[in-house]
């Protein structure tokens, strides 16, 4: 099927192609570029700079961080004592726990000398 | 129906008098607690009211204070009584049936009689005279029984050192049949030595207990020292008593126990 060629009559439309052809349309935009040149260039900067935080932090998070840990010391580890217990170790407490101090039971005081009349010491 | 009931009742009265009898009499040590504390009181009461008596000898005082006398005295008696049964009940706890310090044991309930007969005599007091009296005869009766309580207490711990001995023999009898035979020498050796320990305690133990008796010793007995020589031997004897049960239990651990 044939494409129908659109022919431009409108006069504002050929203007507009016009500029664009002999490039006066973008003079503007030119002058634009001129005047916020070192904006432009300081937020390519700050974004290069994101960027390449961003990948840096993506890479350090896929490379795991080396543990740096003291050498293995030989542990020794304490032999299981089996605590054997004698069925004579309740007399063995028994003579532990003589009271070897005397007089035991401790002997109380009397007064033998009870008169009604003054006692001469 | 009746007479079961009756039964029932009789039973339990005659359980519970039983029991309480058991009670009253198995703690001769709260007995003495009590008894030496009503002496206590009564020898306050008895000290103030002589000292009124001296300060204002009326017949009045004279009588308060012969009252408290005698009821001094008889707390007195009876704690001494009840303080004799005490110890007498701490040697025999121990059941030993060690002959050597008999006569101690009965010296001691000479005093219990003794203390008892003297608690009923003072009953009898009435005047100043009277107590004068009974105090100057108790003053020469009393020294003997006196003494029995030094002597009763150094028993008690005789008892008690030849109980662990007794003790200590029935282990070593427990533990030979356990061990293998024919016992090896240095075993052999070790129960050797044991049986020649266990002979030495019981030297150094009727040692002891036959210097009770020396004339010196019982010159000795009123002294303030009397007890510190004895304290030194005793703790000599639990020491070796100690080395005696360490090494039984040694063999027991690695001979009877394997």
């Amino acid at each position: 099927m044939p494409i129908p060629k659109i022919e431009i009559t409108n006069p504002q439309a050929l203007e507009i192609m016009g500029k664009v052809k002999s490039g006066e349309i973008f003079i503007p935009l030119a002058t634009w570029f001129k005047k916020s040149k070192w904006y432009l260039i300081s937020i390519l900067i700050v974004t290069i700079l994101l960027i390449a935080l961003v990948v840096g932090k993506n890479l350090s998070e896929k490379t795991p961080v080396p543990v740096f840990a003291p050498p293995d010391i030989e542990s020794i580890t304490p032999p299981e004592v089996i605590n054997l217990k004698s069925d004579f170790s309740g007399l063995k407490e028994e003579i532990q726990n003589l009271n070897t101090d005397l007089p035991d039971p401790f002997i109380p005081t009397f007064d033998d000398n009870l008169k009604l009349e003054e006692v001469v010491n | 129906m009746k007479l079961y009931t009756k039964l029932f009742l009789a039973a339990l009265t005659l359980l519970f008098f039983s029991t309480a009898t058991t009670t009253v009499f198995a703690d001769a040590k709260s007995d003495y607690e009590f008894q030496y504390s009503r002496y206590r009181q009564n020898y306050i009461e008895y000290s103030i009211l002589k000292k009124d008596f001296l300060a204002n000898p009326t017949l009045d005082n004279q009588q308060k204070a012969v009252l408290a006398a005698k009821q001094t005295l008889s707390s007195r008696d009876l704690s001494k009584a009840s303080f004799a049964a005490y110890l007498l009940d701490l040697c025999q706890e121990k059941q030993t049936n060690y002959t050597p310090i008999k006569p101690l044991l009965d010296s001691l309930r000479s005093a219990k009689a003794f203390f008892l007969s003297e608690a009923e005599k003072s009953k009898t007091i009435v005047t100043p005279a009277n107590l004068t009296s009974f105090t100057e005869d108790y003053l020469i009766n009393v020294v003997p029984h006196n003494r029995s309580f030094r002597t009763g207490i150094v028993a008690c711990k005789i008892s008690q050192l030849v109980r662990i001995q007794a003790q200590s023999k029935n282990a070593l009898d427990v533990i030979l049949p356990k061990l293998a035979t024919p016992l090896s020498t240095p075993l052999q050796t070790r129960i050797d030595d044991l049986q020649l320990l266990g002979n030495k305690i019981n030297d150094t133990i009727d040692t002891f207990t036959d210097k009770l008796y020396t004339e010196e010793e019982i010159s000795n007995i009123d002294n303030e020292y009397y007890f510190t020589g004895k304290i030194e031997t005793i703790k000599k004897i639990q020491t070796l008593q100690l080395k005696w049960i360490d090494g039984l239990i040694d063999i027991d651990l690695n001979y009877a126990h394997s």
